[in-house]
């Protein structure tokens, strides 16, 4: 041991028996030795730093706190990564009654300390430099509290001492006891609850309206969030007492309005009633419209706006309306001279019977006016209409010509801003099909066209249409589903070059088509290099067999369909040879599928020939499937788990309760 | 020498130096950095955060330290955003008391992270889920300060909600 060892042992010694001036004496003698030979330290025990601490700690004992801060300030200096100057000099200036000035220092110490370690310039003493943080935050929270003193205690502060207590107990700030406040309503501000309140559902919310009467005042000040959704079958009594409670919403804002109301079916055949008070309701605006009920139709919408001089206050913005009607649609032309806002047109017959003329207000002015003004413009963007399968195929319902049309309706109208067309069920005779035509002609705009189930219009006539009236429109979505089996088409007679309608077709649905092979492909090299997803389903002719000459390659779908995404081939027959051959002949060569979702449910193949198949598909495709769709097959859970777990398929489903889509899939929206 | 720090300062003056990276989650503090460093950061840079006391800062900070390399959907469609559940690395960061968690949100709130606002959100709406009134008063500590009439009364107004 060396001879400034033994000193300073010996010192340290003089300092434990409160010897301070011997020990002061020997500091001295060190520090200035350590001075003469300079810098040399931070290797032994004796660095310069560390006699400097100690001698002021002697000098703090002897009451010369001036000289002890003295040497405080100097590690401070001499070696800024050290805690203990911060730390020694800090408590000085607290003894001295300096607070502020000691905060300052262990604030610096803690911000420099912390810079240099993490520049990696200097290790820092994990555990001198936690109590250095731990000083901080006493100090800090006793500093806080003598302001806090005089003004009123806030939440941010208050809360803040309850955690800063539970590190340091020696310290005992002016703490408060309260009952915490955790209601969020009162914790945060209107513009967060509202961001939270929108991840709810509207049942949910409509549970926080009786939490208390701060969260039904806080939820009922965002009136956008309540959908008047009516539960089915409600009665008039709950209605009138919806309108209640949202007319109470309403005062909350100005330009308040009901974003959608929906009534499904109405209690006790009231359905007039409803339709009534709606009419009659004083500002009680609506911008989307969605009623269905077993008594309504058209006729007796108009009679009860007749009865009520045609007042249409609270109809004035309406943009969506849906109707849910038991007969066919009379005179649906005065539905868009009523609503001159409208974007959305739905009607849907839902029930297969037939209503009474009588209901119509044939005597009153306004009422003839409107059905005379056939002709006319509106800037309507989607019209769906829904004609009832079983008045299609007059099945035990009596027709008269009265009251019922099985003819398509309002493609005598001018519609020019038309994006979305959907055609249900609709019988077209041989004198609609040139004014179907016409019609197409007119939508310059038209972006997804679906057809299905319609009698007279199967897809070569549209296709030839399309030739002969040469539409401008370029569509996005086409689904066309034939309602009977025709004899098959090639598509020879169609000139595909001329087809321009669907040249950057995305989604193409020929659910339960007549094509043949080359049909298909024909179609496919008009469309393909665009499409997104393509439904096959049920096809009549097209097949994976072996030896018929309607035979389909999948690789010839995946050559002219380069991003083809979604694929369904769902009841197309294929069996174990079927599923062989598809495993054969879907892929070529190195060309990457990018397959997301595949349907093949409602197939005869087996658990085996799936798994040839999805193991040469893996080798195929850019990503695993996101989707693979196996309903109404024989594939057991295990197997299904078993394609998860290889990774074949994220998702993997069979569903036993799903029905073919050939047995209800047409027209599937109605009851 | 290494790259300059944005040093973000607490309400109680704790300083928190940070890669010019992490702070920018944040709107608030990128903009600043953005707007008075116009040719990018030579020195050390200080923020105040007047509204957010250290705890909470070092909680948001290691949030954003954390997500200092996600890239988030700039989603404006708030019905898509809904549906997607609270990423596991924020739902386990997030597992706080619930004065803390509405302090984050505060914070992330005023420093404009939207993020982490989202999740905060989410986490309290998963709270509030799936909850009876009664439930909901226990969890958030509040009373009912309804009259037997009164909630009657709010219960009959809302008849005409599907009960799912």
């Amino acid at each position: 041991m060396t001879d400034e060892g033994e000193q300073h042992r010996a010192a340290v010694l003089h300092f434990k028996s409160n010897e301070y001036v011997k020990a002061l004496s020997i500091f001295n003698q060190l520090i200035y030795k350590q001075r003469q030979t300079g810098l040399k330290n931070g290797k032994g025990k004796l660095s310069l730093s560390t006699l400097l601490d100690q001698r002021a700690a002697t000098h703090e004992k002897m009451g010369q706190s001036n000289l002890a801060l003295k040497d405080a300030r100097k590690i401070m200096e001499i070696e800024p990564a050290n805690c203990k100057g911060y730390l020694r000099t800090g408590k000085l200036l607290c003894l001295m009654n300096r607070k502020f000035d000691a905060y300052k220092v262990y604030q610096e110490g803690i911000y420099v300390i912390s810079k240099l370690s993490n520049e990696g310039r200097a290790d820092k003493d994990e555990k001198l430099f936690l109590s250095l943080k731990q000083q901080y935050r006493v100090l800090n929270a006793e500093l806080k509290a003598d302001r806090g003193n005089s003004q009123p205690v806030t939440k941010r502060k208050t809360g803040g001492a309850v955690a800063t207590t539970t590190m340091t107990t020696t310290h005992q700030p002016a703490k408060r006891q309260r009952v915490r406040n955790l209601d969020p309503c009162r914790c945060l501000p209107l513009e967060i609850m509202e961001l939270i309140f929108h991840n709810l559902s509207d049942r949910e919310r409509s549970l926080c309206l009786l939490v208390s009467k701060k969260w039904h005042q806080t939820l009922t000040a965002f009136a956008s969030f309540f959908k008047f959704d009516c539960k089915r079958a409600v009665t008039v009594e709950e209605f009138a007492n919806g309108v209640k409670f949202f007319k109470r919403l309403s005062t909350c804002s100005a330009r308040w309005r009901i974003k959608q109301l929906k009534v499904n079916q109405v209690a006790r055949q009231k359905i007039s009633h409803i339709l009534h008070s709606l009419i009659c309701e004083p500002s009680f605006p609506v911008e989307s419209l969605d009623i269905s009920d077993a008594l309504l139709n058209l006729q007796m919408l108009y009679a009860v706006l007749a009865k009520n001089s045609w007042r249409l206050n609270n109809f004035h913005r309406l943009r969506s309306l849906k109707l849910g009607i038991n007969c066919s649609m009379k005179y649906p032309h005065i539905l868009l001279q009523l609503f001159p806002k409208l974007d959305e047109l739905e009607i849907c017959i839902i029930l297969p019977e037939h209503s009474k003329m009588s209901l119509l207000p044939i005597n009153d002015r306004k009422f003839k006016l409107l059905k005379e003004n056939r002709r006319l413009t509106h800037h309507l963007k989607k019209l769906t209409l829904v004609n009832h399968t079983k008045l299609l195929k007059s099945e035990g319902v009596a027709i008269t010509a009265s009251t019922y049309s099985p003819f398509p309706v309002l493609i005598d109208q001018h519609l020019p801003e038309l994006v979305e067309l959907k055609l249900v069920s609709f019988q077209f005779g041989n004198h609609h099909l040139p004014e179907f035509g016409t019609f197409l002609a007119s939508l310059d705009q038209l972006k997804s066209l679906y057809l299905e189930n319609n009698d007279g219009l199967n897809l070569l006539t549209l296709l030839q249409m399309f030739l002969n009236y040469n539409p401008k429109f370029r569509l996005l979505h086409f689904t066309f589903r034939e309602n009977c089996i025709y004899s098959a088409m090639s598509l020879q007679q169609i000139s595909a070059s001329y087809l321009t309608q669907l040249t950057e077709l995305n989604t193409l649905d020929l659910f339960g088509n007549c094509l043949t092979k080359m049909g298909l492909l024909k179609l496919l090299k008009i469309c393909g290099k665009s499409l997104t997803s393509l439904n096959i389903g049920n096809s009549s002719y097209i097949t994976f067999e072996l030896h018929n000459p309607s035979q389909l390659h999948m690789s010839q779908v995946s050559l002219l369909c380069p991003d083809l995404e979604a694929l369904y081939l769902h009841e197309m027959n294929i069996d174990s040879s079927a599923m062989l051959q598809i495993t054969k002949h879907s892929f070529n060569g190195d060309t990457k599928l990018k397959w997301k979702q595949l349907d093949l449910s409602f197939n005869q193949f087996d658990g085996v020939d799936l798994m040839k198949f999805l193991e040469e598909l893996k080798k195929h495709v850019v990503a695993p499937l996101e989707d693979l769709y196996l309903h109404g097959s024989t594939i057991q859970e295990d197997m299904l788990a078993y394609v998860r777990r290889r990774k074949f398929a994220l998702n993997c489903s069979n569903d036993p309760q799903r029905a073919r889509w050939r047995v209800y899939g047409v027209n599937s929206w109605i009851l | 020498m290494s790259s300059p720090k944005v040093i973000i300062v607490s309400s109680d003056d704790e300083k928190f130096p940070v890669e010019p990276k992490v702070a920018e989650k944040s709107i608030l503090m990128k903009n600043m950095i953005h707007d008075l460093n116009p040719d990018g950061l030579t020195e050390d840079f200080e923020i105040p955060t007047p509204n957010v006391r250290a705890n909470v800062l070092s909680k948001v900070l290691e949030w954003c330290e954390h997500h200092k390399n996600t890239v988030f959907q700039d989603d404006d469609d708030e019905d898509a955003k809904k549906s997607v559940p609270v990423e596991e690395w924020d739902r386990n960061f997030l597992k706080v008391d619930q004065e803390m968690l509405y302090e984050i949100i505060l914070a992330a709130n005023y420093l404009n992270i939207k993020p982490l606002l989202d999740s905060g959100c989410k986490m309290v709406a998963e709270m509030i889920k799936s909850k009876s009134p009664e439930e909901l008063r226990r969890t958030f500590n509040i009373v009912n300060d309804f009259s037997p009439e009164e909630e009657a009364a709010i219960r009959k107004e809302n008849e005409w909600a599907e009960d799912r």
